[in-house]
């Protein structure tokens, strides 16, 4: 028998066991979109740069929709240590992007350096959302 | 933890062992993680007022006997 079956003989773990398969579901299905995302865009640039609208339409409504409903169930399934771990993870990538981008943005202006670029400060601002959070992880 | 911010201590980790539960099978009967389950134990975490009230109701005990801010409890 393995371990999981054990663990599984009472009801609150079995119950641990059931929303450990949604958190990891959910985050399964959140990889996805990216994925989806990501895939599209390297496909994009090894071809024309460009995307025909329809697909460009789709691939929105794709994306808004799974990270509306997905946010929605992900916050209505999560704990209250899961949800504080991820406000201290958006509000730290929501500051460093604030502070960057308007820096950045400044010395433009002042002829320093080169014009702000957002597909950087999209993968910056993700990154130290990612950091933020696993550092919570790491130390609650 | 910085000294601006006095975190409440509590009895989970004793009350949990008296019952001979785990903490995935105390975060499995409140509906958290287990490792929220952790994170309050060790004091990392101040619960919510309804997780609170939850857990005296289900270890059949007000409040105040679980959780203190008083410091020389039983959580580190």
């Amino acid at each position: 028998m393995s371990r999981e079956a054990i663990q599984t003989d009472r009801p609150g773990e079995r119950a641990e066991v059931s929303r450990r398969n949604r958190f990891w579901g959910l985050m399964a299905g959140f990889m996805l979109l990216g994925g989806v995302a990501g895939a599209t865009m390297v496909v994009m640039e090894r071809n024309s740069g460009s995307l025909p609208a329809m697909l460009a339409i789709g691939l929105v409504v794709l994306l808004t929709l799974g990270v509306l409903a997905g946010g929605w169930w992900f916050l209505r399934d999560i704990d209250e240590v899961e949800r504080r771990d991820n406000y201290i993870a958006c509000t730290v990538a929501l500051n460093f992007y604030l502070v960057v981008y308007a820096n950045w943005y400044f010395l433009w202006k002042g002829a320093v350096v080169r014009e702000p670029d957002h597909e950087i400060l999209f993968l910056a601002t993700m990154i130290v959302m990612a950091g933020a959070y696993s550092w919570k992880k790491i130390r609650p | 933890m910085g000294t601006f911010e006095q975190r409440m201590r509590n009895r989970l980790k004793v009350l949990r062992a008296e019952r001979d539960w785990s903490q995935a099978e105390l975060g499995g009967r409140l509906g958290v993680s287990r490792q929220a389950v952790n994170a309050i134990e060790t004091g990392k975490h101040d619960p919510s007022l309804p997780l609170a009230f939850k857990v005296a109701r289900l270890f059949g005990m007000p409040i105040e006997e679980i959780f203190s801010d008083e410091p020389g409890g039983d959580s580190d």
